[in-house]
């Protein structure tokens, strides 16, 4: 495992999420049955298209239409949820599967965080587009990334974890201070 | 710049979140087909200079694989549909009617 890694400037302070606990489900979410499992166990509803929903530390998202990602940035925390889950959803087919060590998630706290993402991608970030629900899989510069708001200035940012470093230092260059515009 | 809206985020996406999947509709040659047929289908594409569907996948997004209707000419998006589908759906085949000069059909 990689040392954690840590920036700040006077606009940007970005930490790493050092290894923070996701669950990868797969199966069919618009079963009604699914849905108020999930309800009922986690408190959470199952997010919409490109959305996010959560319950206090614990995030829930949409990956695409059969899979969603649980999210926690406690470990241990999600490998426990891991028993319930598959308890929970015996008899609906599913495929429950611990991803944490495969991605590595980024803090970025500064309220000109979409002037910094939007130097690497080509989604729409105005506010009115990237909401406080939204949850965007897209590219990074050239690395495939996930990231999704928790304050209105401060988001979380996922990457592989093979490129943990690469887009770390992406990250940090693109915070540069004297290169940070004001569209937003 | 290709913008296309992926039909199952429904949100445009850009030629940068993509990858190319090359020709649409093709039918599969397998076992049992002639040693010509499977060299067709292996080998041969279409490359039109004008009105071509494609395959394209949403690689950097949701990961799922659909279809486009574009001109290679004018760059022109017909309109895009899922990869369940065999053929272009009638809506995109009028949109691209529309798009001909006297109304000439879509071969
Ligand atoms: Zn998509």
């Amino acid at each position: 495992m990689s040392d954690k890694l840590e920036f700040s400037n006077n606009l940007f302070t970005i930490t790493d999420l050092y290894l923070p606990g996701m669950v990868s489900i797969r199966t069919h979410l618009f079963d009604k049955k699914f849905q108020k499992i999930i309800k009922d166990v986690f408190k959470i509803n199952v997010p919409n298209k490109l959305e996010f929903t959560s319950n206090k530390n614990l995030y829930l998202a949409w990956m695409s239409p059969n899979e969603l990602l649980l999210f926690s940035k406690n470990l241990n925390e999600v490998i426990k949820l891991i028993t319930i889950i598959e308890d929970s959803l015996k008899g609906i087919e599913t495929l429950v599967l611990d991803v944490s060590s495969s991605r590595a998630v980024f803090s970025i706290k500064g309220s000109l965080w979409r002037e910094l993402l939007a130097k690497g991608t080509p989604i729409n970030l105005c506010p009115n587009k990237f909401t406080s629900t939204s949850f965007r899989r897209t590219r990074l510069g050239q690395v495939s990334t996930a990231f999704w708001m928790v304050k209105t200035d401060q988001i979380y940012i996922m990457c592989g974890r093979s490129f943990k470093e690469f887009f770390f230092e992406w990250l940090c260059n693109a915070a540069n201070e004297k290169s940070i515009t004001k569209f937003f | 710049m290709l913008k296309f809206i992926c039909p199952i985020c429904e949100i445009e996406t850009d030629e940068t979140e993509l990858t190319p999947g090359g020709e649409a509709h093709l039918k599969r040659m397998g076992p049992g087909s002639s040693d010509q047929n499977f060299y067709t289908y292996l080998f041969e594409r279409k490359n039109p200079r004008g009105i071509h569907f494609e395959r394209w996948l949403h690689s950097y997004g949701c990961g799922k694989w659909f279809h486009v209707a574009r001109c290679t000419k004018t760059m022109e998006v017909f309109g895009t549909y899922s990869a369940q589908e065999i053929k272009p759906p009638k809506k995109i085949l009028d949109a691209i009617k529309k798009k001909l000069p006297n109304g000439k059909n879509v071969k």
